[in-house]
């Protein structure tokens, strides 16, 4: 083939270019410690790549969501725990007493009355500024005797819910508005016989939003509410014996929350509903340790024997239940931590399958780059063996 | 005489060794017309016949097929690679780590739906996938222009060379006319141009018996024909604010021919700036409407702290309008993390947090066969595919024309060695012929000391 000067040099500089290009390559790949620099490189790989960092972030959030998942529910056991020590104790007390023991009845009204504030701090327990057992309204204070009522455009017909232990009369609800000034009261009961009483146990109690006077309803706002003794008609006074009965015995704490549960995400698709429901898991104990307390302080000892006795049975099932409801929790617990292992397995699989397709191997990086510098400095030096003679050189 | 010739036929190879598209010329000798003399045919010396060029008509045409290929491959990976950068997902801060991040601020908002902190975190990751989203379609549109600039810049490029064709054809005709002079240097300068214009635009070329090169473009229509040349223009559509290319003729009237290039360099950005780019823009907007459309559907249904509904997430309904609702920018309580199963009043309820979570899982794409991750992967993977397919094809493409090149300049280029052999060997010759002349002059002078 007749080969010209051009022909020489554009074919070198051709082949210089092209072996310059390789080396270039080479350097990108060591520099990055990638193997796709650009998506352009190897288009599939990318789509891949995208795809495994894609669940690799997943896993990584399932988990973050999991240890949360798992903080509440350590932290809920802590105070289950406490609450069914105390259930324990208080049921053991009115085992005593459910047999006609007599004495130490006012230490023992002192113990159950103790074990109730104290199971009630438990219940109404806070964790970073929220209820944990009120449900989702994490806002409310999940068990009180009082509560709050709300009107909201003029929304009326609001129902308003206490509990009353027995023998409870005369006593009223009282609302009020946000200043403290009283909007209305109402009378248990039918409010006209003289001892008019509500019924035993929960209530509700719809509040048409007026002052029951004819007047109109009142402004939107927040209002409380609460059972008290306000004509001062209540039974304060046992009527057999002329004794003083303990107003706090008379309404005990409803639950103000609803049935919420939270979802913690623990997979594609996949969630653990923990309850948050604190009407499921304290159910009827204040109830029961209010009407332990009323057998325990009633002046005729004989007729509070039954009071108490009634309730031990109760609290043993409230004790079981809460039991069961720990177990549940702690087999929730368990089931997250195999879903985290199982978890970080998947994500050194997918991250191992990442790393071969994206990262280069250090090692066989460099030797291609050393491989393509030689072989450039090769061609270089090839080409300046061929470019410079001509037949001028001789003539 | 004809040896001198011949030498300055050398001189001017070897002068334009360098020249591009420079085809060798040789001098055609032959024998002189016989004499009828006494003894027999004496030979009257040497003549010149021609100065012949060393071209093939096939090899010319090959190269010029193969540059419009090379310039639309060219150009199509040249604006493939800048699309490229608009993505830059190799490195990791493109929109797949932006939508990572923003379902993840979802899933920490289920964990703790009233934190004030998780509120502002999802609002944050909101306004990166709207940003994200936003400058994508710009940077596409940008690419758009600059194609589009330089479609117009190269039309202008184009008149030129269509006028010197029509300049060197009359030329080439007018010499070649008597059949005598070969228009060598012209011809050469024409094909040149002619390379040039098929790097631009797809052309067919004829020659008539006349020496005239005729020139139209790939779908037809004509644009040197002789001695007459039309022009290219663009003119700007309304709608898009992109050029069109047009064809101009006789009386002024236009045609659009820009759907009709399809070689060239024109070809190759007409078809990046209009289908790719297009096509591009479109599957983008399907993405930021899909989400735009199914986070609002669920976050419309939903309650958020202060018990309010009905809210919309996202503002828009494309990837270059989509923005994060300002209403909820100035008051993250909107944020509907609480579903209407359980209403207002919740705030612990994170249930419509977790349906918006699990958007990232659900099959919104394709007609409910692709998740939004799945769909961006796969479109970033066509992407890349269409940039490697092009830089294939163009390199495909080069070396073809390498390969034909090489052939045109093993036949036609200069080799500086044979030039200087031709040289040494015309001037032995001439040197022979001198000689004869001196010989010639002794004998004479013999004759004359006679007398």
């Amino acid at each position: 083939m007749r080969v010209t000067n051009n022909l020489m040099s554009t074919m070198v500089s051709k082949n210089l270019f092209d072996q310059v290009e390789k080396m270039l390559r080479a350097e990108e790949v060591v520099a990055s410690q990638r193997k796709i620099v650009r998506p352009s490189d190897d288009p599939v790989g990318m789509g891949k790549v995208l795809g495994y960092r894609q669940t690799l972030t997943a896993i990584e959030q399932y988990n973050l969501n999991m240890t949360n998942g798992k903080n509440g529910i350590s932290y809920d056991e802590t105070v289950l725990e406490g609450v069914t020590d105390y259930l324990d104790k208080a049921r053991q007390i009115a085992d005593t007493h459910s047999h006609g023991e007599l004495e130490d009845r006012p230490f023992a009204y002192e113990e159950i009355d103790n074990i109730r504030v104290q199971i009630l701090s438990m219940a109404n327990a806070q964790l970073s500024g929220r209820y944990r057992f009120s449900g989702n309204m994490t806002d409310t204070t999940p068990f009180s005797t009082g509560g709050e009522v709300r009107i909201d455009g003029g929304v009326v017909n609001i129902p308003v819910q206490y509990g009353l232990a027995v023998g409870a009369t005369d006593l009223d609800i009282v609302i009020r508005d946000a200043d403290g000034n009283i909007v209305r009261t109402e009378p248990l009961g039918d409010g006209v016989t003289a001892d008019s009483a509500g019924t035993e146990g929960f209530n509700t109690w719809v509040w048409d939003g007026t002052d029951g006077l004819g007047g109109p309803v009142e402004p939107d706002g927040v209002y409380t509410y609460s059972i008290e003794n306000v004509w001062d008609r209540a039974t304060v006074v046992d009527p057999d014996t002329g004794a003083p009965i303990d107003m706090s015995v008379l309404t005990y704490e409803t639950y103000h929350g609803d049935a919420g549960v939270h979802s913690t995400i623990v997979g594609e698709n996949m969630t653990m509903e923990i309850s948050m429901d604190g009407d499921n898991l304290f159910g009827d104990i204040f109830f029961r340790l209010a009407r332990i307390q009323q057998g325990i302080d009633h002046p005729v000892p004989e007729d509070g024997t039954p009071l108490i006795a009634d309730s031990v049975e109760p609290l043993q099932d409230a004790i079981e239940h809460l039991q069961t409801e720990r177990t549940d929790r702690s087999a929730k617990y368990n089931r997250m931590e195999l879903l985290e292992n199982r978890w970080n397995r998947i994500k050194e699989d997918v991250e191992a399958m990442r790393q071969d397709t994206e990262n280069a191997d250090p090692v066989e990086s460099i030797i291609e780059l050393k491989a393509q510098e030689t072989a450039y400095q090769t061609a270089l030096q090839a080409a300046a063996k061929v470019i410079q003679p001509t037949l001028l050189d001789f003539l | 005489m004809v040896q001198q010739k011949a030498i300055g036929v050398t001189a001017h190879n070897l002068a334009n060794v360098n020249t591009p598209g420079f085809s060798r010329q040789r001098l055609n000798i032959s024998t002189g017309l016989p004499l009828a003399m006494k003894p027999g045919q004496l030979g009257s010396g040497v003549k010149a016949d021609e100065v012949e060029r060393i071209f093939d008509r096939f090899l010319v045409k090959q190269t010029s097929k193969e540059q419009q290929a090379v310039g639309n491959w060219e150009a199509e990976k040249g604006a493939l690679e800048r699309v490229e950068i608009v993505f830059n997902e190799a490195e990791g801060f493109g929109l797949n780590e932006v939508m990572t991040a923003f379902w993840d601020s979802w899933n920490d908002l289920t964990n703790n739906p009233e934190s004030a902190t998780a509120r502002k975190v999802v609002l944050s990751k909101g306004e990166d996938v709207a940003m994200t989203l936003n400058t994508m379609d710009v940077d596409l549109f940008e690419i758009q222009k600059d194609i589009d600039v330089s479609i117009t810049g190269t039309v202008e490029d184009v008149n030129p060379l269509l006028e010197q064709i029509a300049d060197l054809n009359v030329k080439i005709s007018t010499i070649e006319s008597g059949k005598i002079h070969n228009a060598n240097d012209y011809r050469d300068d024409r094909d040149r141009v002619v390379k040039e214009l098929a790097e631009y635009i797809d052309v067919n070329t004829f020659e008539n018996e006349f020496g005239q090169l005729s020139v139209m473009t790939g779908y037809g229509q004509p644009l040197v024909v002789n001695a007459d040349h039309w022009r290219l223009t663009t003119e700007m559509d309304p709608t898009s604010g992109l050029h069109n290319v047009m064809w101009q003729g006789r009386d002024g009237t236009t045609m659009d021919i820009t759907n009709t290039i399809e070689e060239g360099k024109l070809g190759g950005w007409i078809r990046v700036r209009d289908q790719k780019i297009g096509e591009y823009l479109s599957e983008l907007d399907d993405f930021a409407e899909a989400l735009i459309t199914d986070l609002n559907a669920l976050h419309n249904s939903g309650y958020g702290l202060d018990d309010s509904t009905g809210n919309d997430f996202f503002n828009g309904s494309s990837a270059g309008s989509i923005s994060v609702n300002p209403a909820i920018l100035a008051d993250f309580n909107l944020i509907a993390a609480s579903s209407a199963a359980v209403g207002p009043g919740a705030p612990g309820d994170n249930s419509n947090a977790v349906a918006i979570a699990q958007l990232q899982s659900a099959l919104t794409m394709n007609g409910g066969t692709s998740t939004f991750d799945d769909f961006y992967s796969s479109f970033v993977s066509e992407m890349a595919n269409d940039l490697r397919n092009a830089t294939i094809r163009y390199e495909n493409q080069v070396d073809k024309l390498t390969i034909v090149e090489n052939q045109r300049e093993s036949l036609s280029g200069v080799s500086v060695d044979e030039e200087m052999m031709n040289l040494v060997k015309y001037q032995h010759a001439y040197q022979a012929a001198a000689k004869l002349i001196t010989a010639t002059e002794e004998m004479l002078n013999a004759l004359v000391s006679v007398i």
